[in-house]
């Protein structure tokens, strides 16, 4: 089976995951609401708009891309339930043999994918631990310290692929119509509760002061009308105590405003924008200018793998600071293009 | 004289002859000086809605220590500041500052409650400093404390930690050969982690302090090194340094704060706890609404600190800890969130 086969044959897993009408579609959704991590209706977000779709071009890119390997372990990471796609998907493309170690915490899509690629009779298994060999690559997701001590416990002679963590930055241009804005970019919010590492966990407004509490009001409004159709998921105790921490720094360094599932935090012209512990938690800081938005993204701009927002001069400023990171329209920033991994730093 | 001063000035009489209500009235007069002057208390104090005047002490919000990472947490502007401490960095890069522009109350603050139990009862001739020296250092407070400590006694320092070197096990272990030789008594400082370097390392092998040493512990236990325990890390220290496990003295500080809070002495079985100086109050309070938690439940540790006085004199830390009648049981850091995959951790940013 050629390399191009073998990521069609993901793909098409892919597509019947997303229908809640197939077999495997409503395997998943069961899976998924198991975990308990996600709402009902966040899991039916990203299994019908959030899984990888692709076309020949967007195919031929990948094939491209990738450096072919022997054998390929993936190490998938939790939380980004349908992330196992691509990452799987990437492996096949590099390799024949693809040995699969599922997130513990989240291991269903992967599952699912393991044991319906080989009944295709794809040379794809799961292992509970990571156990490569010289000539092997492991392309491993997940926290930058597990991506560290992955790479460290590796054999001479294994090539490593480490994704790690990240975070999504929106930009909003002072050309931008602040109601539209809000409404697209609380889409990018909701998906996977900010789960993943292209989610926006800050937004960056061109303007004064004033501008960006309207803008935060805005997005406030926003993102409760969109809990009102995708509820946030269930929350840990850890989790609340994030929040309230989030919460209580933000009361003190600018202002916040509070909604049934969201918080959203104004600050103006901050040395760095202070970032939320996600689960809807969204930084709005509002800049004069791309100058100064620029010097105080510095600190971060190591983690910033995705820019979302218009083609205004102060969006691409920001860009041209962030090489690295992918640049989407607002609304679409958790729909990569699916033409290597998600996360581009290098 | 200015208001900062006039409070200054106060607060050392508190710390001089410290009286309940005394420390309750200088209280309310710092805070409400720091109401006027620090924009994060002003900010905290109207978004809660709490009259600094009215509101009971223990309910008043207290400053998280994540703001000094990010704002500017002082009532003079930069031009006053005579000194800086700063925490260590995050995956960020951000570190918690502490502005100061009169270091007197800090230093009597230090050494008065030092004296009264980790110096206590003890006569050195040394100090033994398992941290870089302040001239490499400048914005450490411990490095700063160590000096104090040093000054108090008029007595001399060595250090063992540089920048450049790292921790230097064969020159400790000759300072302690020649301590023993002496046969005085010295007081040894460190951070866990600093300890736990030299306890590993091949060189350390004979660390023996004369009797009646004395070992500052201070700083968490998941440090740059291997991790290791606390009781752990006390027992070896214990038995490498051969003093009694009392010997081992913990200290409970942060750079945000003036004040620092001292491991009570105890019997060897006993629960490690925490005094706090009579100019300090520490309230325990429950990690979502943060109202005082009843005493033996555990909170997050919310501290006022008398000696804070040109920054915030309360402090909301996320340290877990129980607080019982004879002291401060420290429990470690509230658990976070749940892991978020490749998403930004909340600790990769604060430092957690």
């Amino acid at each position: 089976m050629t390399a191009g086969a073998r990521v069609r044959a993901v793909l098409d897993l892919a597509a019947r995951l997303s229908d809640p009408r197939d077999p495997l579609g409503a395997e998943a959704r069961a899976g998924l609401m198991g975990l308990g991590l996600l709402s009902k209706e966040g899991v039916e977000l990203a299994l019908t708009e959030h899984v990888e779709r692709a076309d020949d071009t967007d195919l031929d890119a990948v094939l491209a891309g990738v450096t072919p390997s022997r054998r390929v372990w993936v190490v998938a990471s939790a939380n980004v339930c349908v992330a196992p796609i691509r990452a799987i998907a990437l492996g096949l493309a590099a390799a024949e043999e693809v040995v699969v170690k599922p997130s513990r915490r989240d291991p269903t899509i992967a599952r699912i994918l393991v044991r319906e690629l080989a009944r295709r009779g794809l040379s794809v298994r799961s292992a509970p631990a990571l156990v490569a060999e010289a000539g092997d690559a492991v392309h491993a997701y997940g926290a930058d310290a597990t991506l560290t001590a992955i790479a460290a416990s590796l054999p001479p002679g294994v090539s490593f692929l480490g994704h790690g963590t990240g975070l999504g930055l929106a930009v909003v241009a002072a050309d931008d119509d602040l109601d539209a804005a809000a409404t697209t970019l609380a889409r990018d919010v909701v998906v996977f509760d900010q789960a993943g590492c292209l989610s926006p966990r800050a937004c960056i407004v061109e303007g004064d002061a004033a501008r960006g509490a309207a803008f935060a009001d805005a997005l406030s409004a926003a993102l409760g009308r969109a809990a009102r159709i995708v509820p946030r998921g269930p929350l840990s105790e850890g989790d609340r105590r994030a929040l309230s921490e989030y919460e209580r720094t933000m009361l003190a360094i600018g202002d916040l405003l509070r909604g049934e599932d969201h918080l959203v935090g104004v600050e103006h012209c901050p040395a760095s924008p202070f970032i939320g512990p996600g689960m809807r938690t969204m930084t709005v800081a509002s800049f004069p200018d791309a100058t100064a938005a620029t010097a105080s993204i510095g600190a971060i701009a190591a983690l910033v793998t995705a820019v979302g927002g218009s083609p205004a001069r102060f969006v691409e400023a920001l860009r041209r600071a962030l090489p690295g990171a992918r640049a989407s329209e607002l609304g679409r920033m958790q729909r990569p293009r699916f033409d290597g991994p998600v996360d581009r730093r290098g | 004289m200015t208001e900062s001063e006039r409070l200054h000035a106060l607060v050392r009489e508190v710390i001089r002859a410290p009286e309940p209500r005394r420390v309750e009235g200088v209280a309310r007069e710092v805070l409400a000086f720091q109401a006027r002057h620090v924009d994060p208390v002003a900010r905290l104090l109207r978004a809660r809605g709490t009259d600094p005047a009215t509101t009971p002490l223990d309910e008043l919000p207290g400053v998280p220590c994540d703001v000094f990472r990010l704002r500017r947490v002082a009532a003079h502007p930069p031009s006053e500041d005579v000194r800086v401490f700063r925490t260590s960095g995050t995956t960020l890069g951000l570190r918690g500052e502490h502005f100061f522009r009169d270091l007197g109350t800090y230093e009597l603050a230090a050494v008065a409650f030092a004296k009264e139990t980790l110096l206590q009862g003890l006569d050195p001739v040394r100090v033994l400093a398992l941290a870089p020296p302040c001239a490499e250092v400048p914005d450490s407070s411990l490095g700063f404390m160590i000096e104090l400590f040093a000054g108090a006694r008029s007595i001399p320092i060595e250090h063992f930690v540089s920048l450049a070197g790292g921790v230097d096990a064969q020159g400790f272990a000759d300072a302690a050969e020649r301590a023993r030789r002496h046969g005085a008594p010295v007081l040894f400082l460190g951070t866990a982690f600093a300890f736990v370097h030299l306890l590993d390392d091949p060189r350390a092998l004979d660390l023996r302090l004369p009797a009646g040493s004395r070992a500052m512990l201070t700083g968490g236990f998941k440090g740059r090194s291997r991790e290791v325990s606390e009781p752990e890390l006390r027992a070896m220290l214990a038995d490498r340094l051969a003093v009694p496990p009392s010997a081992i003295v913990g200290e409970y500080g942060m750079t945000e704060l003036s004040s620092q809070l001292y491991e009570r002495p105890r019997s060897p079985h006993d629960r490690v706890r925490y005094a706090w100086p009579p100019w300090m109050r520490v309230v325990a309070v429950d990690a979502e609404s943060l109202s005082p938690v009843s005493r033996g439940e555990p909170g997050l540790c919310k501290i006022i600190d008398l000696a804070n006085v040109d920054s915030a004199m309360i402090i909301q830390t996320n340290d877990l800890v129980r607080l019982h009648d004879d002291g401060l049981e420290l429990l470690g850091r509230a658990p976070g969130a749940t892991p978020r995959g490749c998403s930004l951790a909340i600790e990769e940013i604060t430092g957690g």
